[in-house]
């Protein structure tokens, strides 16, 4: 049975049941007819992450099929989010078109595949099932984040956390309970791989990024 | 050490892609379709947002040769490019 209505598509006869977060009406449609006769069934479409945070809630999809480019949010934010929420849903991220470095940006966030909108459906349920059975789907035609633009680990991206909201050094070291050298250090270290020389920048950057 | 200019240059370019790589990808996407399945409920769908979306595709390069022909610098930096095929002098 398929019922349909503006906000959501529910269709019982499959799965693996999917969210699509994807503001583009074209693309939606075109990804729901995709996925007709396969093994995926629509959870949901939502049209921002606004919506996409509400129907995870209400619909609780098996997996998420998100684009890069939302009008609230960037893809990336919302999968973290999610995930900070404590909403581990295994999460594919799409883009109109290759960027460096969007591989590694989704892996940070929290994603655990990347594919282009390229409009073939078998590369679509492709990834979509890789990333169902537990393995990661990341598409090579993005081309690798340029050296020097490395991800940060835990530590780093909880020193950003308190530097972007307001933090001094001394204050970090004191909230994270080590020496002020040590933050400085770790400071330095995420001013390398961001590639930025300020801490504003830095917080730019990693808001830019999704890392925040 | 990127600058804020390559910063909005890369982000402008990123927005363009995007902008013309949308339509083509639908048309892609519901030929494909159309290819695949013979089904009228597809034929019929897939047949109208290909149609929908060569005229927003259009509509996108109209807009891209507008503005490319206000810039100065454009057309300077387009009087480099030649169709693939072409030889230089």
């Amino acid at each position: 049975m398929r019922t349909r209505n503006a906000e959501t598509v529910t269709d019982s006869g499959g799965e693996v049941s999917v969210l699509v977060v994807e503001d583009d009406a074209m693309v939606r449609d075109w990804i729901r007819l995709a996925l007709e006769g396969s093994e995926f069934r629509l959870a949901g479409i939502a049209h921002t992450a606004a919506e996409a945070t509400e129907l995870v809630e209400r619909r609780r999809p098996a997996l998420l099929l998100v684009d890069y480019r939302l009008p609230d949010r960037k893809g990336t934010e919302l999968v973290r989010d999610l995930r900070q929420a404590g909403k581990s849903i295994p999460s594919l991220l799409m883009t109109a078109n290759a960027q460096q470095g969007f591989n590694e940006a989704a892996r940070d966030a929290g994603a655990q595949g990347t594919v282009l909108k390229s409009g073939r459906v078998d590369e679509l349920l492709q990834a979509l099932r890789s990333v169902a059975n537990g393995t990661s789907a990341f598409d090579e035609r993005h081309p690798r984040r340029a050296p020097g633009r490395a991800a940060l680990s835990p530590r780093e991206r909880e020193v950003l956390r308190l530097v972007a909201g307001g933090s001094t050094n001394r204050e970090v070291a004191s909230t994270l309970g080590v020496g002020d050298e040590t933050v400085k250090t770790l400071v330095a270290r995420i001013f390398v791989k961001l590639g930025v020389r300020r801490r504003a920048e830095a917080v730019a950057e990693a808001h830019n990024r999704g890392l925040l | 050490m990127r600058s804020q200019r390559d910063e909005a240059a890369e982000e402008a370019l990123s927005i363009l892609a995007h902008e013309l790589q949308t339509p083509l990808t639908a048309i892609r996407g519901f030929a494909e379709l159309l290819h695949a399945r013979d089904d009228e409920r597809t034929r019929r769908e897939a047949s109208a947002r290909i149609l929908e979306a060569a005229e927003r595709l259009s509509a996108a390069i109209e807009r891209l040769l507008e503005t490319v022909g206000k810039s100065d610098a454009l057309m300077l930096a387009l009087t480099e490019v030649r169709p693939a095929g072409e030889e230089r002098e």
